[in-house]
Formats: structure tokens, C-alpha cells, sequence
């Protein structure tokens, strides 16, 4: 797996970085001012910044489906996310696919393990300053605070939604990076309005390509210790960079 | 040094994009750029296959895997009897095709450095794999698999890393290309020859970077040894200096002298590295054929020559500057 994003080496420049508070500030404000639901994408991200104040981790079901547009064919990939903030700023995850494309994926500081349980083989990559890149679209949505989305993204609230049984708002997210616009054109995020988790996000690429990512049974700060998000210990671990 | 890395980097480089060629295809396409969010390095759907088979002048399409091993190495995935199609197939020089799903193919040169032939076990992604065949080098990769294989291992069924494809008549890889591209916006598509002009050091910003900091690093390599060399010289030198002084000698003429005896040694410097660069060459042939390829980069010669010059001209103006400032009784009695 190669960590740049395709040869403009996207996250070379920081992703989320030069946008201070006063900016979101500004969003913000900008919202209250301009629509009738202005009121509404602020307690959004009001009720996301308290959100994550509080958030320590997050268990799921996950649903990853692929949609090549130009052949119009989905492949779906099925298995479990787990979610834990181990400092201020830390969140570490693992993912886990089941099935024939069994895989798993977990990210813990700047080192991001694959695990192929057929070949019983962790690859092991340091993806240094991409780090947060990773973390913010992987987890986009967990414990992440409103200002933070106000900060990368053009956040355009579209209404609640009744997703997968449950109530929801529709954020839609265009990368305010115009190096990361050229990749990911943008993001739809549908949040929970009971678990203030996603439920699903949806990462449109240029082409019309999409990755649609489905959170059920989402538990929010259950009990999770570290060990739960450790990949095989008896696996063969390989160190890629 | 500067040649050394530079012929490195120019014949990893050349040796890359001749493979690329060696594959026979026309076009190359490669996936959007979405490996961080989809966490994988084969992120293409093989179901793309029939949709570029019936493309207009599109003859033949195949997809490969790539697993990067760590370092310079990778493991490609084939579908041996369609890669062979696309590209008249590899010329075994020991060995033969793939017979098992644990057999492999390694070039000759990845053969020679880990000392394998045929009948060999090698372990790579923590399987043990048999090479079945040994082959000329010039196509796609070093070391190949069963594509299937691959991808059952990498849990990545029906997924690809690129996908080639040939055209009826090479002139119309171009127009297929640009159809493709409004097509499929976000895909990287190429014909071989793009993506083979890709492959140079301009092309790669990194290289380029690197070998930048190596030009940086030999100037200052070169000015601390010939300032060391020639401070040395003029503390021996002393008493001639003086002498030469005595007798009249002007600063200019002093200065001249030293200069000349630097130019001298930059100039033999220059000329030592060029030969040494061959002897870098024979070494790398030898012990890490697969690993590093050094070319020689007869264009980079004057451009080394006149980094060594400037580089020790100005490591001997402290040194000049020293030997124009002696007294000339003071130098006269130095022991």
C-alpha cells in the first residue's frame, strides 16, 4: 500500500492545517446569518464539540460498499470497527473485514498495520504526517468536533434523514484543501442524532466512483481496553518503510 | 559520490521504465487515488476487464497485482496465460512456468542476487514459495505469482493494481487514452510511452530532491577536505612561502600557485570518481544485481568536474588567504 494519495502526493501539505479557530468562528457565523437552517448545522457541530468531549471510543458494525460507476458495480465488504481515544489527541481504530476479503486495519500512532489473515502476515507502515489524514476520513465522524469539520470542509447541512432506522442530520462535507478536492470531490456524513456517531459516510471521488461506508450497532464508550484493538500477536509482522 | 547516486538513481529508474515496456502493452491504467481511504494497494475492480475490451481499437486487456515486500522489492501477481498474450510472453532461461500456487517466477538477476534456481524455496509474505522458472529480465517485474493466488492471500479477491491493455495499431493509443480519460475522470491513464517519460528523475520529485541535498553534501564534503589539504600545505610550506616572498613573489603569484595546485587536485579528483563510478558499477552487477542499477550518466561528468572544482577553489581561499598574510620573517624562522 503506498501512503500518498496518487502522484500529487495530496498530504504532503497538511490536510487540515493553516485554519485556525476564528475560522470556524467565522463558518460558523456564516451559517447563522445566511439559511433558516443556519441555527441547526451550529447546534450540529455545538452538539459534536460536546460530543467529543466526552467520547473515549466507539464499537460498530461496518458495511463498505465500492461502486465502480463506469461499469456500475458494487462489491461490499462486511466486518466490525473499533474506536478508542488513548490520549487527548490519539484515536487509535481497528477494522476488521470478514468473509473472502478478510482484512484488517488498525491504525495506533503514526503506524498503520494491514493484517491478512491468510498469509497470517501484519504489514506495518509509517505514514508520519499522514496520520492525520487517515484518522480524520476513516473516522470522519468519531469523536470529531464540529470545529474540525468546520476547518477542512465547506459543511452544507441537507436535513435530517431517517437512515437505517434511525434519525439522522445529512451533512455534506467538500474538502476546503484544493489539493484534496482533486482526489475527493466530496463527503456525505449522515450523524446520529442519538449517538452523535456516523451512520453512514460516502466519499465521492472525481469520477463518480464512491465508497459508502455503513455503521450499525453502534455502541458509544463501551468498555473497550487497549488489547481489543490489537491485531494477532502471532503474526508474521513485516515493516514496510 | 555525486555520479555514484546519480547513475543509481537515472538506472533504477531507466531499468523501471524498460520493464514497464517489456510488458508489450499500449496503455496503462491505474486506479484514483483513493489508497489511504480504501487502505489497500490493489484498489481496482478486475470487472473493469470486459468494460476496456470493448473500448474501439482495445485488442487485449489484463490486470496485475502488486504487493510491495519492503525496500526495492515486490511481488506481482499474473495471470500467466493472458500476460503472456500481451506481451509474447517471458523467455525462460531455466525452469518454466508457474506449475503449483506456491510456485513462483523471478527474473535473473533476482535469481543471482538471492542465489536461488530452479527448484529453490523462497520466503515472501510469510509463505513459502518454489521457483518454477527463471527468466530474462525486461518484463513487468522481478518476482511474479499467480494472480489469483495473490489476491486470496491478500484477502483482495477480483482486485487488481493496474490494468494494461493493447491496441489494434499503436497510433491509436493516444485517441484511447483521451477517450478513456473522459470516461473515467480520476483514473491515471497513460500509454506506455507517458508512462515510461514518467519515470525520470525530474519526474520524481524526491530523486530530485535527493540528489540536490547529494550535490549539497559533496560541495561541502569537497570544501572541508581540500580547505583541510591545503591549510596542511601551507603550515608545511612555510618556510618557502617565505622564501618565494624574500625573493620578491607578489600575493597574486602566491595565490596563483595554490589555486593551480587545487585546480590540480580537483581536476585528478574529478578523474578518479569517473573510474571509481565503474568499479561502483562492476561491484552493484555483482553483489545486488536485482536491488540497484547504476548507469553511466555521461551528461552528469562536466557537471560533477565543475562541482569538484568550484567546491575545492573555494576550500583554498582560507588556506591562500593565510599564506598572502605571512610575515616574511616570521616565515622565514618557522621550524
Amino acid at each position: 500500500m503506498t501512503v500518498p494519495l496518487g502522484r500529487s502526493n495530496v498530504a504532503r501539505r497538511s490536510f487540515f492545517s493553516g485554519v485556525g479557530p476564528q475560522i470556524c468562528v467565522v463558518a460558523l457565523c456564516g451559517f447563522t446569518a445566511t439559511t433558516s437552517r443556519a441555527q441547526s448545522t451550529a447546534e450540529i457541530f455545538s452538539r459534536l464539540d460536546q460530543a467529543a468531549r466526552s467520547f473515549i471510543g466507539a464499537t460498530a458494525a461496518i458495511r463498505v460498499t465500492t461502486h465502480t460507476r463506469i461499469i456500475d458495480e458494487d462489491e461490499t465488504q462486511v466486518g466490525t470497527i473499533a474506536v478508542r481515544r488513548y490520549s487527548h489527541n490519539g484515536i487509535q481504530f481497528l477494522i476488521s473485514f470478514t468473509g473472502p476479503d478478510a482484512q484488517a486495519i488498525a491504525l495506533r500512532g503514526q503506524t498503520l498495520q494491514v493484517y491478512y489473515p491468510k498469509a497470517n502476515t501484519v504489514r506495518e507502515y509509517d505514514i508520519g504526517k499522514y496520520k492525520d489524514l487517515a484518522q480524520k476520513l476513516i473516522l470522519l465522524g468519531f469523536g470529531m468536533p464540529g470545529r474540525e469539520l468546520a476547518e477542512s470542509y465547506e459543511v452544507s447541512n441537507l436535513g435530517d434523514e431517517r437512515v437505517q432506522s434511525q434519525d439522522s442530520v445529512h451533512l455534506q462535507l467538500t474538502p476546503r484543501a484544493q489539493d484534496v478536492l482533486r482526489q475527493l470531490s466530496r463527503v456525505d456524513l449522515w450523524i446520529s442524532l442519538k449517538t452523535n456517531c456516523p451512520i453512514q459516510q460516502k466519499f465521492y471521488l472525481p469520477g463518480g466512483d464512491y465508497r459508502l461506508a455503513s455503521f450499525s450497532d453502534v455502541k458509544v464508550n463501551p468498555p473497550l481496553p487497549a488489547s481489543a484493538l490489537d491485531l494477532p500477536k502471532g503474526a508474521k509482522r513485516e515493516r514496510m518503510n | 559520490m555525486i555520479l555514484t547516486l546519480v547513475g543509481i538513481s537515472y538506472g533504477t529508474l531507466d531499468e523501471a521504465a524498460r520493464r514497464a515496456r517489456g510488458v508489450g502493452a499500449d496503455i496503462v491504467v491505474r486506479p484514483p487515488a483513493t489508497s489511504l481511504i480504501a487502505a489497500s494497494s490493489s484498489p481496482m475492480n478486475a470487472g473493469l476487464l470486459p468494460f476496456f475490451m470493448k473500448q474501439p481499437h482495445v485488442t487485449f486487456a489484463t490486470g496485475t497485482m502488486i504487493q510491495p515486500l519492503g525496500g526495492f522489492d515486490s511481488l506481482s501477481g499474473i495471470d500467466l496465460s493472458q500476460f503472456n498474450q500481451l506481451s509474447g510472453g517471458f523467455r525462460f532461461l531455466r525452469g518454466g512456468p508457474f506449475q503449483n500456487d506456491d510456485d513462483v517466477i523471478v527474473d535473473e538477476y533476482y535469481a543471482k542476487e538471492k542465489n536461488l534456481d530452479v527448484g529453490s524455496t523462497i520466503i515472501l509474505m510469510n509463505q513459502r514459495w518454489r521457483v518454477s522458472g527463471i527468466f530474462e529480465s525486461g518484463k513487468l517485474a522481478r518476482i511474479c505469482a499467480k494472480l489469483d493466488v495473490l489476491q486470496t492471500l491478500t484477502g483482495s479477491p477480483r482486485k487488481v493494481s493496474q490494468i494494461y491493455l493493447k491496441v489494434d495499431d499503436p497510433p491509436h493509443a493516444q485517441s484511447v487514452v483521451n477517450d478513456l480519460r473522459d470516461k473515467m475522470p480520476g483514473y491515471f491513464i497513460y500509454t506506455m510511452e507517458e508512462f515510461a517519460s514518467l519515470l525520470t528523475i525530474s519526474s520524481v520529485g524526491l530523486l530530485r530532491n535527493f540528489i540536490g541535498v547529494v550535490i549539497g553534501i559533496a560541495v561541502i564534503v569537497g570544501f572541508l577536505v581540500v580547505s583541510m589539504a591545503m591549510y596542511t600545505a601551507v603550515l608545511e610550506r612555510t618556510r618557502e612561502i617565505g622564501i618565494l616572498k624574500a625573493l620578491g613573489a607578489s600575493s597574486g603569484y602566491i595565490l596563483s600557485l595554490l589555486f593551480r595546485e587545487t585546480l590540480c587536485i580537483a581536476i585528478i579528483g574529478t578523474v578518479v570518481g569517473i573510474i571509481m563510478t565503474y568499479g561502483t558499477q562492476w561491484l552493484m552487477m555483482h553483489a545486488v544485481p536485482a536491488t540497484l542499477t547504476q548507469e553511466t550518466v555521461y551528461e552528469w561528468w562536466p557537471i560533477a568536474g565543475a562541482i569538484s572544482v568550484v567546491g575545492a577553489l573555494l576550500g583554498a581561499i582560507l588556506p591562500g588567504w593565510k599564506a598572502v598574510k605571512q610575515d616574511v620573517i616570521q616565515a622565514l624562522s618557522y621550524e
